[in-house]
């Protein structure tokens, strides 16, 4: 079981520092050797590419993580319904509205760079984790939550002891949802001037060069396919729920 | 010890119980019967504050338990409830020791009170890594009364503990409920809808229809006055039922033994039920019982007395 991810990993681990770590004889294979057209731009270099598009999910979604856990557990705790629903309702509505138009709006406000694609991402990983989390809470069989009500456990107590522990498939998957979303979104960040594996991607489209838009787009791919495998980890049944 | 006074309570429309005015005795057990959906398990909940009534107070102790915090009464209070109710991500020593947990108790007294209920109720020890989805139905339901019992609450609600459980099991467990009270004296507050287990367990009986309470009664007094209101709930041989509650042991003191008796006797401590029904296949209104090496004749016009010379002991 664990050693199937394990040997996912590894491979896309490897593939990742060949791509990375070989920058240049990649290039070298493909445009010298292999005669494809390249057209010089000055860039940084992948692996700085890669750190900061990896720094810029890994902080956008624990922000988000942060703030869907408190805003859960306040509604949660506080049994503010209404709230709940309110919430739910824009978390739903928000899916609809395109990550590129929240960047796009938030330049004039905040400038280019970092800041933009860290905002819009931290809200587009609130929407997926709010939401499962608040069902994976709701699904809970009601009769549990009473007798666990009935042993005398305070509301923080049944969080911890039963509700968490029984929600957290669902709120696992919220989780991976969202840094799957932030992986692929990270990359239209390089559209309003943050560094990140979209630029390659960018570049390669405007001056229709192939190499660039694969060195853009194959660590990404990766990168999503490693983060849904490690993540994946935590999701599986437990032996508590296996017949 | 718990007293309901002028307790309402209703689902939206839908009153669930009207005027509840009733006392249930410290140290006994008080069986509520009753039909399907007349309220019984709403009752008991209205005990530990899982649900709040609408009108009316619920004293413990002459305490209003509006004024007890939440969490303690429920942690003095031991519930067994409807259906089972065990968390399914913890084993079955884990789900046991939940109150004792929250009570704080050291990990040895835990382990040890686990492993003593789990011998009480007969689960084997085997069972403690156990998760609830592989137990069956009864094995989880003693589970369940286990978990209740742990914390070693003064007071204990039990919805229907032996629902699910085969005639066997069932009898055994409601005699090792008896046992278990004989020493412990707690205060057991028990619903169940079948009239055979009301009447074995009953030190008090309150029979529950349509949102209130008809009568609150010891089981003899309940079966011989109000034979008419018993009917409805079953059929006609709660009579037969009462004597299941009584062994030869509980009345031989109220017998003069024989001098010499040689011949065929009953020598296992078995209930009046069953004496009848050995009358009945013997086809005699008499029989010897033995009982700590002393002969006793045991006749079947006498035996209604003798549990109503028990009762009003
Ligand atoms: N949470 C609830 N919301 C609405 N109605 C409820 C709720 N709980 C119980 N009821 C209703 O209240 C009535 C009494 O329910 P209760 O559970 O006390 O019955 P009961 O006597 O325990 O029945 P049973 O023997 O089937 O367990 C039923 O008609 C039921 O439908
Ligand atoms: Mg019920």
């Amino acid at each position: 079981m664990s050693k199937r991810y394990l040997i996912r990993e590894f491979i896309l681990v490897l593939s990742l520092v060949v791509l990375l770590g070989f920058e240049k004889q990649i290039d070298r294979l493909m445009y010298d050797i292999m005669g494809f057209q390249r057209n010089p731009v000055q860039w940084t270099s992948l692996t700085d590419l890669m750190l900061n598009h990896m720094k810029l999910v890994l902080l956008s979604t624990l922000c988000a993580l942060l703030i869907t856990v408190s805003v859960v557990l306040l509604v949660h705790l506080m049994k503010l319904n209404a709230l709940e629903e309110l919430f739910g309702n824009l978390a739903g509505l928000g899916t609809t509205f395109p990550s590129v138009a929240v960047m796009a709006l938030l330049v004039p406000i905040i400038g280019y760079g970092f800041v933009p694609v860290f905002l819009a991402l931290s809200l587009y990983s609130f929407l997926p984790m709010y939401i499962s989390m608040v069902s994976g809470l709701k699904a809970i069989d009601q009769s549990i939550i009473e007798s666990a009500k009935g042993t005398g456990m305070s509301s923080f107590q049944l969080l911890y002891k039963i509700e968490l522990p029984l929600a957290k498939r669902m709120i696992v998957s919220g989780i991976k949802t969202a840094v799957i979303i932030n992986i692929s979104s990270a990359t239209i960040g390089s559209i309003v001037g943050s560094n990140t594996l979209g630029l390659p991607i960018v570049i390669g489209i405007r001056t229709t060069d192939m190499v660039m838009i694969l060195k853009g787009a194959l660590p990404v791919a990766l990168l999503a396919f490693l983060a849904e495998s490690i993540l994946s980890r935590f999701e599986g049944v437990a032996s508590w729920q296996k017949h | 010890m718990i007293h309901f006074k002028n307790v309402s309570k209703a689902y939206g429309d839908h009153q669930v119980l009207k005027d509840i005015d009733v006392s249930i005795n410290k140290g006994e057990i008080t069986v509520i019967l009753g039909p399907s959906g007349c309220g019984k398990s709403t009752l008991l909940k209205l005990i530990n504050k899982t649900i709040l009534p609408d009108e009316g107070d619920i004293y413990l102790n002459k305490q209003n338990i509006r004024d007890i915090q939440d969490t303690t009464l429920k942690r003095s209070i031991g519930y067994a409830i409807q259906g089972v109710g065990l968390f399914p991500h913890m084993s079955v020593k884990e789900n046991i020791s939940t109150v004792p947990k929250l009570l704080k108790w050291d990990k040895r007294t835990i382990d040890n009170r686990v492993q003593a209920l789990m011998e009480m109720m007969e689960l084997p020890e085997t069972f403690s890594k156990k998760y609830p989805i592989h137990l069956s139905g009864g094995e989880a339901q003693r589970v369940g009364v286990a978990r209740a019992l742990a914390g070693n609450p003064e007071i204990l609600l039990m919805d229907e503990p032996f629902g699910a459980l085969d005639p066997i099991t069932r009898g055994k467990l409601q005699r090792k409920l008896l046992n278990i009270q004989k020493k412990l004296h707690k205060t057991i507050v028990f619903v169940t809808h079948d009239v055979s287990e009301a009447l074995l367990l009953a030190d008090e009986l309150i029979l529950m229809k349509d949102q209130s309470i008809l009568k609150k009664d010891h089981p003899y007094k309940i079966v011989t006055e109000a034979k008419a209101l018993l009917k409805t709930f079953t059929g006609g041989s709660f009579a037969f039922e009462l004597l299941e509650k009584f062994r030869i042991s509980d009345i031989v003191d109220q017998l003069t033994g024989l001098q010499d008796f040689d011949g065929y006797c009953l020598h296992e401590d078995i209930s009046l039920k069953e004496v009848v029904s050995e009358m009945i296949l013997q086809g005699k209104s008499q029989l010897t019982v033995r009982n700590n090496h002393q002969y006793y004749r045991l006749d079947f016009y006498s035996l209604m007395d003798l549990a109503k010379r028990k009762h009003y002991e």
